[in-house]
Protein backbone atom coordinates (compact mmCIF):
# COMPACT_ATOMS: atom_id res chain seq x y z
CA UNK A 1 0.00 0.00 0.00
CA UNK A 2 1.36 3.46 -1.01
CA UNK A 3 2.07 6.18 1.56
CA UNK A 4 1.04 10.02 0.62
CA UNK A 5 5.02 10.80 1.62
CA UNK A 6 6.21 8.36 -0.96
CA UNK A 7 4.26 9.66 -3.67
CA UNK A 8 5.93 13.41 -2.96
CA UNK A 9 9.15 12.11 -3.29
CA UNK A 10 9.50 12.91 -6.86
CA UNK A 11 7.40 15.99 -6.59
CA UNK A 12 9.53 19.62 -7.38
CA UNK A 13 8.80 21.79 -5.19
CA UNK A 14 11.68 24.35 -6.32
CA UNK A 15 9.26 27.22 -6.82
CA UNK A 16 7.03 27.21 -3.59
CA UNK A 17 7.52 29.98 -1.08
CA UNK A 18 8.73 27.94 1.72
CA UNK A 19 8.94 29.19 5.18
CA UNK A 20 10.40 26.63 7.63
CA UNK A 21 11.52 27.66 11.25
CA UNK A 22 15.21 26.99 11.30
CA UNK A 23 16.76 25.13 14.30
CA UNK A 24 18.91 26.60 16.72
CA UNK A 25 22.65 25.64 15.77
CA UNK A 26 25.68 26.75 17.92
CA UNK A 27 28.40 27.80 16.18
CA UNK A 28 30.72 24.72 17.46
CA UNK A 29 28.11 22.69 16.01
CA UNK A 30 28.96 24.29 12.71
CA UNK A 31 32.20 24.15 12.79
CA UNK A 32 31.85 20.28 13.67
CA UNK A 33 29.38 19.77 10.77
CA UNK A 34 31.35 21.93 8.38
CA UNK A 35 34.71 19.19 8.87
CA UNK A 36 32.55 16.16 9.32
CA UNK A 37 31.29 17.35 5.55
CA UNK A 38 34.87 18.14 4.53
CA UNK A 39 36.36 15.33 5.56
CA UNK A 40 33.44 13.19 3.94
CA UNK A 41 33.84 15.04 0.59
CA UNK A 42 37.85 14.91 0.74
CA UNK A 43 38.07 18.79 0.55
CA UNK A 44 41.09 19.71 2.58
CA UNK A 45 40.40 22.99 3.87
CA UNK A 46 42.80 25.68 3.26
CA UNK A 47 44.76 26.31 6.01
CA UNK A 48 43.73 30.08 7.18
CA UNK A 49 47.17 31.11 9.55
CA UNK A 50 46.27 33.84 11.93
CA UNK A 51 44.79 37.05 10.18
CA UNK A 52 45.67 40.70 11.62
CA UNK A 53 43.88 43.75 9.09
CA UNK A 54 46.45 45.97 7.92
CA UNK A 55 45.75 49.76 7.80
CA UNK A 56 44.75 50.64 4.68
CA UNK A 57 45.11 53.97 3.54
CA UNK A 58 42.06 54.04 1.26
CA UNK A 59 38.89 52.46 1.14
CA UNK A 60 36.84 53.44 -1.52
CA UNK A 61 34.42 52.16 -4.52
CA UNK A 62 35.29 51.66 -7.82
CA UNK A 63 32.70 51.11 -10.53
CA UNK A 64 34.14 50.36 -13.90
CA UNK A 65 32.06 49.22 -17.30
CA UNK A 66 33.85 47.84 -20.88
CA UNK A 67 32.21 46.12 -23.35
CA UNK A 68 32.31 41.90 -23.60
CA UNK A 69 34.77 41.12 -26.72
CA UNK A 70 36.66 38.03 -27.24
CA UNK A 71 38.63 39.04 -30.50
CA UNK A 72 42.27 38.01 -31.24
CA UNK A 73 44.93 39.70 -28.88
CA UNK A 74 47.81 39.21 -26.65
CA UNK A 75 47.91 36.73 -23.55
CA UNK A 76 49.23 37.48 -20.07
CA UNK A 77 51.12 34.70 -18.75
CA UNK A 78 48.60 35.13 -16.07
CA UNK A 79 46.13 32.83 -18.12
CA UNK A 80 49.32 29.72 -17.67
CA UNK A 81 48.19 30.03 -13.94
CA UNK A 82 44.30 29.33 -15.00
CA UNK A 83 44.85 26.55 -17.55
CA UNK A 84 48.56 25.62 -16.96
CA UNK A 85 50.29 23.32 -19.90
CA UNK A 86 46.59 23.75 -21.43
CA UNK A 87 47.39 27.20 -22.44
CA UNK A 88 48.52 26.06 -25.57
CA UNK A 89 44.98 25.59 -26.47
CA UNK A 90 43.84 29.47 -25.54
CA UNK A 91 46.79 31.44 -26.75
CA UNK A 92 45.16 33.17 -29.15
CA UNK A 93 41.68 34.13 -27.41
CA UNK A 94 42.77 36.49 -24.91
CA UNK A 95 41.39 40.16 -24.90
CA UNK A 96 43.43 42.94 -23.98
CA UNK A 97 40.90 45.65 -22.24
CA UNK A 98 43.07 47.72 -20.30
CA UNK A 99 40.04 49.82 -19.07
CA UNK A 100 40.33 51.29 -15.58
CA UNK A 101 38.89 53.96 -13.49
CA UNK A 102 40.60 55.32 -9.92
CA UNK A 103 39.05 57.08 -6.89
CA UNK A 104 41.02 57.93 -3.64
CA UNK A 105 44.29 56.87 -4.95
CA UNK A 106 43.33 53.05 -5.65
CA UNK A 107 42.79 52.23 -9.52
CA UNK A 108 40.66 49.27 -10.64
CA UNK A 109 42.27 47.86 -13.92
CA UNK A 110 40.53 45.41 -16.22
CA UNK A 111 43.44 44.03 -17.28
CA UNK A 112 41.49 40.69 -19.92
CA UNK A 113 39.31 39.07 -20.72
CA UNK A 114 38.64 35.49 -22.22
CA UNK A 115 35.60 33.32 -22.58
CA UNK A 116 33.24 32.05 -25.41
CA UNK A 117 29.53 32.47 -25.97
CA UNK A 118 28.41 31.92 -21.99
CA UNK A 119 31.47 31.58 -19.62
CA UNK A 120 34.46 34.18 -19.02
CA UNK A 121 36.91 34.72 -17.08
CA UNK A 122 37.89 38.33 -16.50
CA UNK A 123 41.64 39.62 -15.10
CA UNK A 124 41.47 42.25 -12.55
CA UNK A 125 43.67 44.58 -10.76
CA UNK A 126 43.96 46.31 -7.62
CA UNK A 127 46.58 49.41 -7.94
CA UNK A 128 47.78 51.35 -5.65
CA UNK A 129 49.11 54.83 -6.31
CA UNK A 130 51.51 57.34 -4.18
CA UNK A 131 54.40 54.70 -4.41
CA UNK A 132 52.59 52.19 -2.33
CA UNK A 133 52.66 48.20 -2.80
CA UNK A 134 51.13 45.44 -1.96
CA UNK A 135 54.51 44.26 -0.13
CA UNK A 136 53.11 43.62 3.36
CA UNK A 137 49.24 41.69 2.54
CA UNK A 138 49.44 37.97 1.40
CA UNK A 139 45.75 38.16 0.82
CA UNK A 140 42.78 40.28 -0.03
CA UNK A 141 39.30 40.53 0.62
CA UNK A 142 36.92 42.40 -0.65
CA UNK A 143 33.97 43.63 1.33
CA UNK A 144 31.46 44.23 -1.89
CA UNK A 145 32.41 42.88 -5.42
CA UNK A 146 29.86 42.90 -7.88
CA UNK A 147 29.54 42.22 -11.41
CA UNK A 148 26.53 43.77 -13.53
CA UNK A 149 25.50 41.89 -16.46
CA UNK A 150 21.99 41.71 -17.96
CA UNK A 151 21.75 37.89 -18.19
CA UNK A 152 21.20 35.20 -15.33
CA UNK A 153 24.36 33.52 -14.64
CA UNK A 154 26.79 33.64 -12.05
CA UNK A 155 30.38 34.51 -11.11
CA UNK A 156 33.24 34.02 -8.87
CA UNK A 157 36.53 35.76 -7.98
CA UNK A 158 39.85 34.93 -6.20
CA UNK A 159 42.94 36.34 -5.77
CA UNK A 160 46.12 35.01 -7.75
CA UNK A 161 49.55 34.82 -6.47
CA UNK A 162 51.53 37.67 -7.46
CA UNK A 163 54.92 37.45 -9.34
CA UNK A 164 56.16 40.62 -7.88
CA UNK A 165 55.28 41.18 -4.00
CA UNK A 166 57.32 44.77 -4.46
CA UNK A 167 54.81 46.47 -6.63
CA UNK A 168 52.04 48.56 -6.47
CA UNK A 169 49.45 46.15 -7.97
CA UNK A 170 47.36 42.69 -7.24
CA UNK A 171 45.96 40.87 -9.46
CA UNK A 172 42.25 38.99 -9.42
CA UNK A 173 40.67 36.74 -11.43
CA UNK A 174 36.70 36.58 -11.74
CA UNK A 175 35.13 33.24 -13.22
CA UNK A 176 31.59 33.59 -14.47
CA UNK A 177 28.81 31.88 -16.75
CA UNK A 178 25.52 32.95 -18.32
CA UNK A 179 22.99 31.47 -19.75
CA UNK A 180 23.09 33.35 -22.98
CA UNK A 181 25.85 35.01 -25.36
CA UNK A 182 27.11 37.99 -23.74
CA UNK A 183 29.32 39.16 -26.73
CA UNK A 184 28.89 42.58 -27.34
CA UNK A 185 27.33 43.61 -23.84
CA UNK A 186 28.29 45.27 -20.98
CA UNK A 187 29.63 44.38 -17.89
CA UNK A 188 29.99 46.42 -15.03
CA UNK A 189 32.18 45.54 -11.84
CA UNK A 190 32.12 47.12 -8.84
CA UNK A 191 34.48 46.99 -5.84
CA UNK A 192 34.03 48.52 -2.51
CA UNK A 193 36.10 48.56 0.74
CA UNK A 194 38.78 45.69 0.48
CA UNK A 195 41.19 44.79 3.57
CA UNK A 196 44.43 43.56 3.21
CA UNK A 197 45.29 40.77 5.39
CA UNK A 198 48.71 39.35 6.41
CA UNK A 199 49.67 35.99 7.41
CA UNK A 200 51.84 36.46 10.62
CA UNK A 201 54.36 34.01 11.13
CA UNK A 202 55.31 33.51 15.32
CA UNK A 203 57.78 35.59 16.36
CA UNK A 204 58.68 33.52 19.09
CA UNK A 205 58.39 29.82 17.87
CA UNK A 206 57.71 26.81 20.85
CA UNK A 207 61.05 24.71 20.02
CA UNK A 208 60.42 21.32 21.88
CA UNK A 209 63.47 20.97 22.59
CA UNK A 210 64.56 23.97 24.05
CA UNK A 211 61.57 23.66 26.49
CA UNK A 212 62.27 19.56 27.45
CA UNK A 213 66.20 20.66 28.11
CA UNK A 214 65.00 23.46 30.85
CA UNK A 215 62.07 21.33 31.96
CA UNK A 216 63.57 17.76 32.58
CA UNK A 217 60.31 16.63 34.76
CA UNK A 218 58.62 17.10 31.35
CA UNK A 219 60.89 14.75 29.58
CA UNK A 220 59.84 11.11 30.37
CA UNK A 221 56.50 10.15 31.01
CA UNK A 222 53.83 7.29 30.87
CA UNK A 223 50.84 7.53 28.46
CA UNK A 224 47.16 6.96 29.79
CA UNK A 225 44.45 5.27 28.31
CA UNK A 226 42.35 7.71 26.11
CA UNK A 227 38.94 7.07 27.74
CA UNK A 228 38.01 9.35 24.75
CA UNK A 229 38.41 6.79 22.20
CA UNK A 230 34.76 5.24 21.75
CA UNK A 231 34.35 1.54 22.62
CA UNK A 232 30.97 0.99 20.07
CA UNK A 233 31.36 -2.65 18.37
CA UNK A 234 29.73 -2.23 15.01
CA UNK A 235 30.77 -5.37 13.64
CA UNK A 236 27.92 -7.10 13.56
CA UNK A 237 25.60 -3.60 13.15
CA UNK A 238 23.26 -4.11 10.06
CA UNK A 239 22.70 -0.04 10.82
CA UNK A 240 25.22 0.58 8.47
CA UNK A 241 26.80 0.59 4.95
CA UNK A 242 29.69 -1.44 4.62
CA UNK A 243 31.66 2.38 3.46
CA UNK A 244 30.47 3.88 6.47
CA UNK A 245 31.89 0.86 8.25
CA UNK A 246 35.44 1.14 6.61
CA UNK A 247 35.20 5.21 7.71
CA UNK A 248 34.40 4.22 11.07
CA UNK A 249 36.69 2.25 11.77
CA UNK A 250 39.80 3.74 10.00
CA UNK A 251 38.71 6.59 12.18
CA UNK A 252 38.67 3.99 15.28
CA UNK A 253 42.09 2.80 13.97
CA UNK A 254 43.43 6.11 13.96
CA UNK A 255 42.57 7.14 17.00
CA UNK A 256 44.90 6.27 19.65
CA UNK A 257 44.12 3.98 22.61
CA UNK A 258 47.05 5.89 24.86
CA UNK A 259 47.58 9.61 25.15
CA UNK A 260 49.38 11.91 27.30
CA UNK A 261 48.14 13.05 30.56
CA UNK A 262 46.68 16.35 30.90
CA UNK A 263 49.62 18.52 32.69
CA UNK A 264 47.82 21.76 32.71
CA UNK A 265 50.83 22.76 31.24
CA UNK A 266 49.68 26.08 29.60
CA UNK A 267 52.60 26.52 27.37
CA UNK A 268 52.14 28.84 25.10
CA UNK A 269 52.74 28.42 21.35
CA UNK A 270 53.69 32.09 20.56
CA UNK A 271 53.86 35.42 22.40
CA UNK A 272 50.35 36.32 20.31
CA UNK A 273 48.91 33.98 20.10
CA UNK A 274 47.04 33.59 23.84
CA UNK A 275 43.73 31.17 22.79
CA UNK A 276 45.65 27.80 21.96
CA UNK A 277 48.43 26.23 24.10
CA UNK A 278 50.32 23.15 24.70
CA UNK A 279 49.17 21.46 27.61
CA UNK A 280 51.50 18.47 27.73
CA UNK A 281 54.84 17.58 25.93
CA UNK A 282 57.34 14.89 26.77
CA UNK A 283 58.71 11.95 25.47
CA UNK A 284 56.76 8.39 25.93
CA UNK A 285 57.23 5.29 24.35
CA UNK A 286 59.82 6.51 22.12
CA UNK A 287 57.72 9.10 21.01
CA UNK A 288 57.54 12.73 21.21
CA UNK A 289 54.26 13.15 22.11
CA UNK A 290 51.99 16.91 22.52
CA UNK A 291 49.06 17.39 23.58
CA UNK A 292 47.54 20.93 22.22
CA UNK A 293 44.58 22.84 23.98
CA UNK A 294 42.75 25.23 23.22
CA UNK A 295 40.88 27.59 25.66
CA UNK A 296 38.34 29.25 23.69
CA UNK A 297 35.30 26.42 23.68
CA UNK A 298 33.67 28.05 20.61
CA UNK A 299 36.38 28.00 18.16
CA UNK A 300 37.51 24.63 16.81
CA UNK A 301 39.68 26.08 14.54
CA UNK A 302 43.60 25.75 15.27
CA UNK A 303 44.79 27.05 11.74
CA UNK A 304 47.91 25.46 10.87
CA UNK A 305 50.32 23.06 12.68
CA UNK A 306 53.62 22.22 11.40
CA UNK A 307 56.74 21.19 12.49
CA UNK A 308 60.03 22.80 11.02
CA UNK A 309 63.17 21.44 11.23
CA UNK A 310 65.46 24.01 13.36
CA UNK A 311 68.32 23.12 10.89
CA UNK A 312 66.38 22.99 7.52
CA UNK A 313 63.94 25.49 7.21
CA UNK A 314 62.63 23.77 4.06
CA UNK A 315 61.65 20.23 6.55
CA UNK A 316 58.13 21.00 7.22
CA UNK A 317 56.11 18.24 8.84
CA UNK A 318 52.85 18.92 8.00
CA UNK A 319 49.68 17.66 8.77
CA UNK A 320 45.98 17.90 9.76
CA UNK A 321 45.06 17.40 13.34
CA UNK A 322 41.85 16.32 14.99
CA UNK A 323 40.33 17.34 18.38
CA UNK A 324 40.54 14.17 20.65
CA UNK A 325 38.76 16.07 23.75
CA UNK A 326 36.91 18.98 24.65
CA UNK A 327 38.24 20.18 28.10
CA UNK A 328 38.41 23.65 29.65
CA UNK A 329 42.10 24.59 30.16
CA UNK B 1 25.03 35.31 -0.01
CA UNK B 2 22.68 35.68 -3.38
CA UNK B 3 22.70 31.99 -5.02
CA UNK B 4 24.26 32.30 -7.84
CA UNK B 5 27.60 33.21 -5.64
CA UNK B 6 27.36 30.53 -3.54
CA UNK B 7 26.85 28.35 -6.45
CA UNK B 8 29.58 28.76 -8.23
CA UNK B 9 31.83 28.95 -4.82
CA UNK B 10 30.83 25.37 -4.29
CA UNK B 11 31.60 24.54 -8.17
CA UNK B 12 35.21 26.06 -7.80
CA UNK B 13 35.87 26.70 -4.52
CA UNK B 14 34.04 24.01 -2.47
CA UNK B 15 35.76 24.21 0.79
CA UNK B 16 35.04 28.15 1.38
CA UNK B 17 31.46 27.21 -0.99
CA UNK B 18 31.02 24.16 1.99
CA UNK B 19 32.48 26.78 4.58
CA UNK B 20 29.29 29.17 3.82
CA UNK B 21 26.74 26.77 2.39
CA UNK B 22 26.93 25.10 6.08
CA UNK B 23 26.93 28.68 7.91
CA UNK B 24 23.47 29.70 6.07
CA UNK B 25 21.66 27.11 5.27
CA UNK B 26 22.67 24.55 8.37
CA UNK B 27 19.79 25.50 10.80
CA UNK B 28 17.31 24.95 7.67
CA UNK B 29 18.76 21.22 7.25
CA UNK B 30 18.34 20.00 10.77
CA UNK B 31 14.98 21.08 10.83
CA UNK B 32 14.24 18.76 8.48
CA UNK B 33 16.59 15.80 9.43
CA UNK B 34 15.62 16.29 12.84
CA UNK B 35 11.55 15.72 11.74
CA UNK B 36 12.85 12.95 9.70
CA UNK B 37 15.35 10.85 11.42
CA UNK B 38 14.43 12.26 15.30
CA UNK B 39 16.82 12.98 17.43
CA UNK B 40 17.39 9.74 19.49
CA UNK B 41 21.37 10.76 19.03
CA UNK B 42 23.17 14.20 18.31
CA UNK B 43 25.50 12.14 16.40
CA UNK B 44 23.28 11.01 13.86
CA UNK B 45 21.90 14.25 13.50
CA UNK B 46 24.92 16.01 13.10
CA UNK B 47 26.21 13.03 10.43
CA UNK B 48 23.29 13.43 8.59
CA UNK B 49 23.01 17.11 8.88
CA UNK B 50 26.97 17.05 6.60
CA UNK B 51 25.52 13.95 4.32
CA UNK B 52 23.33 16.73 3.27
CA UNK B 53 26.04 18.95 2.77
CA UNK B 54 28.44 16.45 0.78
CA UNK B 55 25.14 15.66 -1.36
CA UNK B 56 24.67 19.31 -2.43
CA UNK B 57 28.31 19.73 -3.38
CA UNK B 58 28.23 16.50 -5.39
CA UNK B 59 25.24 17.15 -6.95
CA UNK B 60 25.31 21.42 -7.36
CA UNK B 61 26.02 21.12 -11.43
CA UNK B 62 22.26 19.93 -11.91
CA UNK B 63 20.89 22.73 -9.78
CA UNK B 64 19.05 25.35 -12.50
CA UNK B 65 18.59 28.73 -11.00
CA UNK B 66 16.21 29.21 -13.19
CA UNK B 67 13.81 26.60 -11.89
CA UNK B 68 13.62 27.17 -8.55
CA UNK B 69 15.62 28.77 -5.60
CA UNK B 70 18.70 27.29 -4.14
CA UNK B 71 17.00 26.74 -0.67
CA UNK B 72 14.22 25.10 -1.74
CA UNK B 73 16.95 22.56 -3.63
CA UNK B 74 18.62 21.98 -0.01
CA UNK B 75 15.55 21.37 1.48
CA UNK B 76 14.97 18.54 -1.68
CA UNK B 77 18.41 16.96 -0.83
CA UNK B 78 17.61 17.27 3.06
CA UNK B 79 14.63 15.52 2.63
CA UNK B 80 15.84 12.73 0.30
CA UNK B 81 19.11 12.11 2.50
CA UNK B 82 17.36 12.11 5.69
CA UNK B 83 14.14 9.75 4.67
CA UNK B 84 17.35 7.11 3.25
CA UNK B 85 18.85 7.37 7.10
CA UNK B 86 15.44 6.82 8.45
CA UNK B 87 15.44 4.08 6.25
CA UNK B 88 18.54 2.26 7.40
CA UNK B 89 17.34 2.82 11.03
CA UNK B 90 16.24 -0.31 12.75
CA UNK B 91 14.03 1.23 15.14
CA UNK B 92 11.41 3.32 13.29
CA UNK B 93 9.15 5.64 14.98
CA UNK B 94 5.75 6.88 12.61
CA UNK B 95 6.57 9.70 10.37
CA UNK B 96 3.13 10.31 10.07
CA UNK B 97 0.22 8.04 11.50
CA UNK B 98 -0.62 5.31 8.77
CA UNK B 99 -4.70 6.47 8.73
CA UNK B 100 -3.35 9.36 7.37
CA UNK B 101 -0.37 8.36 5.20
CA UNK B 102 -1.66 5.36 3.34
CA UNK B 103 -3.67 6.22 -0.06
CA UNK B 104 -6.01 2.79 0.60
CA UNK B 105 -5.03 1.59 -2.79
CA UNK B 106 -1.86 0.28 -4.51
CA UNK B 107 -0.46 1.84 -7.92
CA UNK B 108 2.46 1.69 -9.72
CA UNK B 109 5.51 3.64 -8.87
CA UNK B 110 8.64 1.58 -10.51
CA UNK B 111 7.74 1.58 -14.06
CA UNK B 112 8.77 4.42 -15.83
CA UNK B 113 5.66 5.34 -18.15
CA UNK B 114 3.17 4.70 -14.89
CA UNK B 115 5.49 6.62 -12.84
CA UNK B 116 5.77 9.55 -15.02
CA UNK B 117 2.28 10.05 -15.13
CA UNK B 118 1.25 9.20 -11.87
CA UNK B 119 3.50 11.76 -10.84
CA UNK B 120 2.17 14.60 -13.44
CA UNK B 121 -1.85 13.54 -11.76
CA UNK B 122 0.29 14.09 -8.21
CA UNK B 123 1.81 17.52 -9.16
CA UNK B 124 -1.59 18.49 -11.05
CA UNK B 125 -3.84 17.73 -7.81
CA UNK B 126 -1.19 19.94 -5.13
CA UNK B 127 -0.82 22.94 -7.88
CA UNK B 128 -4.58 22.90 -7.98
CA UNK B 129 -5.40 23.01 -4.42
CA UNK B 130 -6.61 26.04 -3.47
CA UNK B 131 -4.76 28.47 -0.74
CA UNK B 132 -4.21 27.35 2.14
CA UNK B 133 -4.46 23.81 1.34
CA UNK B 134 -1.93 23.54 -0.58
CA UNK B 135 0.94 24.64 1.88
CA UNK B 136 -0.79 22.23 4.15
CA UNK B 137 -0.21 19.49 1.85
CA UNK B 138 3.43 19.61 1.13
CA UNK B 139 4.07 21.11 4.76
CA UNK B 140 2.67 17.91 6.39
CA UNK B 141 3.33 15.43 3.59
CA UNK B 142 6.39 16.91 1.91
CA UNK B 143 8.15 18.50 5.01
CA UNK B 144 6.38 16.21 8.04
CA UNK B 145 5.34 19.39 10.14
CA UNK B 146 2.98 18.11 13.05
CA UNK B 147 -0.36 19.26 12.33
CA UNK B 148 -0.43 21.73 15.45
CA UNK B 149 2.57 23.18 14.12
CA UNK B 150 0.76 23.76 10.69
CA UNK B 151 -1.94 25.11 12.51
CA UNK B 152 0.79 27.51 14.68
CA UNK B 153 2.37 28.79 11.40
CA UNK B 154 -1.10 29.44 9.39
CA UNK B 155 -2.91 30.58 12.72
CA UNK B 156 -5.79 27.94 12.40
CA UNK B 157 -7.57 25.40 14.51
CA UNK B 158 -5.30 21.96 14.41
CA UNK B 159 -9.15 20.36 13.21
CA UNK B 160 -9.43 22.78 10.39
CA UNK B 161 -5.72 21.67 9.49
CA UNK B 162 -6.86 17.94 9.89
CA UNK B 163 -10.29 18.84 7.84
CA UNK B 164 -8.22 20.44 4.71
CA UNK B 165 -5.30 17.63 4.77
CA UNK B 166 -8.25 15.21 4.55
CA UNK B 167 -9.80 16.87 1.42
CA UNK B 168 -6.76 17.21 0.05
CA UNK B 169 -5.67 13.52 0.44
CA UNK B 170 -9.13 12.67 -1.24
CA UNK B 171 -8.77 14.94 -4.20
CA UNK B 172 -5.52 13.27 -4.69
CA UNK B 173 -7.48 9.90 -4.25
CA UNK B 174 -10.10 10.97 -6.75
CA UNK B 175 -7.29 12.60 -9.56
CA UNK B 176 -5.13 9.12 -9.32
CA UNK B 177 -8.25 6.83 -9.31
CA UNK B 178 -9.87 8.55 -12.10
CA UNK B 179 -6.70 9.03 -14.44
CA UNK B 180 -3.79 7.23 -12.84
CA UNK B 181 -2.58 3.95 -13.27
CA UNK B 182 -3.34 1.57 -10.18
CA UNK B 183 -2.49 -2.13 -9.33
Amino acid sequence: MKKIHELLDDINIENEELKIVESNISKEENNKILEMTLNKAGIKRKGIGRKFILPLAAATTLVLSFAIVFAQGGLSNIYYKLFGDNIKYVTEMGTVIDESYSSNGITLNVASMLGDENAFYIIFELIKENRESFKDSDYIEFDRLHLDFKDSGGYTWYQIEDDDKNDNKATFILAGNTKKKVSGNKLTLRAADFIEYSIKEPANKFEPYSFLMKNQDFVKQSLVENLQKSTINIQNSDEYYPEDKEKIEEMYRLTPNYVLPWKYANIPMDDDIDDIFIGNIGFAENKLCIRIASSDLENHDLGDIYFVNNNNSEDILYDEFMFSEEKRI
Amino acid sequence: MIDARLVNLLKYNPSKGLEIAVQQYSGLVKTIVVRIIGYDKQQDVEETVSDVFVELWKSINNFDPEKGKLKNYIISIARFVSLNAYNRKILKHELIPLEEDELEFDMDLDNEISKSINKEIIKDTINNLPYPDKDIFIRRYYLFESVKEIAQYLDLTPKSVENKLYRGKDKLKAALINKGIII
